[in-house]
């Protein structure tokens, strides 16, 4: 064993806060320097101070009740700083994962104007059943799920005929960010001549539709 | 058995003769664990993890002094221990007591063992 590790092993052995184990550490290495110029060998000044183990103990045992506090109290903060730690990496990517919601009019990727526009024509091109179109319009993964059929059936859960759009309603939108991207989301009430109802359009940052609900 | 006792005489002793150790000058923890050891014939053989601590506790209670040498060349600097003003009052009151504690016990085992 060389000085370097015996010390390493006394020091993490010893129940005292940070400042005193290096003041020990350095008294221990000075003491070991002054045996070797009295022509002691490395060895000899270990044997003499002892094992790391008895070492610590014996300074363990000696060591005053504050020194003792200074121990346990850094155990809790480093046992604290870890928590927090580990806390702060799940709450990072659990906050990537949730979506957060701005005012759209502080927007800098949507204009409330565009979205409201984009809304409103989607929503007539559904009214005529026009899904060429609506095509442009739509993410690719939308345009898959955009049928007549699936359209069909979701008005018929409301009606099963809605009449001519009649007047436009309250407009709601915020700007939602999830997972490094942007989207716009309107709520739109429409009245019809039999019924009225509200759809929810999202939009990406290229103002193609990617979510559509109708209730 | 025996052990605890010395171990705890010893404990009594050793603040008191590390004062007086340090009476005239000043001087580092490998120097001190030495002179206990070749002054007491090896009675007190004490350890760092012994010493230390008394050492640090005297500091504390303001009858030492320490500071570390500047190292010259290839030496590694050495804390030197100093006695206070208030260590050596408290020297003087403790090597009194001493005398009266050992006079007393000295007096009741002379005593019980005429008995």
């Amino acid at each position: 064993m060389n000085e370097k590790k015996y010390l390493k092993m006394i020091e993490k052995q010893l129940k005292c806060g940070s400042p005193k184990k290096k003041e020990i550490i350095r008294q221990l290495r000075s003491d070991i320097a002054a045996a070797m110029q009295n022509g002691a060998s490395f060895t000899d000044a270990m044997n003499e101070i002892g094992s790391p183990g008895n070492v610590a103990k014996e300074f363990n045992e000696n060591m005053s009740d504050a020194d003792r506090k200074n121990c346990k109290r850094e155990k809790t903060l480093k046992i604290a700083g870890i928590l927090f730690v580990i806390v702060l990496l799940l709450a990072i990517p659990i906050c990537y994962l949730l979506p957060t919601t701005t005012d759209i009019t502080e927007s800098e990727n949507f204009s409330e104007q565009e979205v409201t526009e984009q809304a409103k024509q989607i929503i007539q091109y559904l009214d005529e059943d026009d899904f060429e179109s609506l095509k442009p319009l739509m993410t690719a993964q939308m345009q898959k799920l955009i049928t007549k059929d699936v359209i069909d059936d979701a008005r018929n859960a409301l009606s099963d005929d809605f009449g001519s759009l009649l007047s436009w309603g309250n407009t709601y939108m915020v700007e939602v960010n999830q997972m490094g991207q942007n989207f716009a989301v309107v709520e739109i009430t429409v009245s019809y001549e039999n019924t009225s109802a509200t759809y929810r359009l999202t939009f990406d940052e290229d103002m193609l539709l990617s979510g559509l609900y109708i209730r | 058995m025996i052990d605890r006792y010395e171990r705890q005489m010893k404990k009594g002793v050793l603040e008191i003769l590390v004062l007086k150790l340090l009476e005239k000058e000043k001087k580092y923890g490998y120097q001190l664990i030495l002179e206990l050891k070749e002054k007491s014939e090896e009675l007190f053989s004490v350890k760092e993890g012994t010493l230390y601590p008394i050492l640090y506790r005297l500091e504390e209670e303001g009858l030492v002094t320490s500071e570390w040498s500047i190292p010259q060349g290839k030496e590694v600097s050495k804390k030197y221990y100093r006695i206070s003003g208030s260590g050596k009052e408290v020297l003087k009151d403790t090597i009194q007591l001493w005398n009266i504690f050992s006079q007393k016990v000295d007096f009741i085992l002379e005593v019980s063992g005429n008995e």
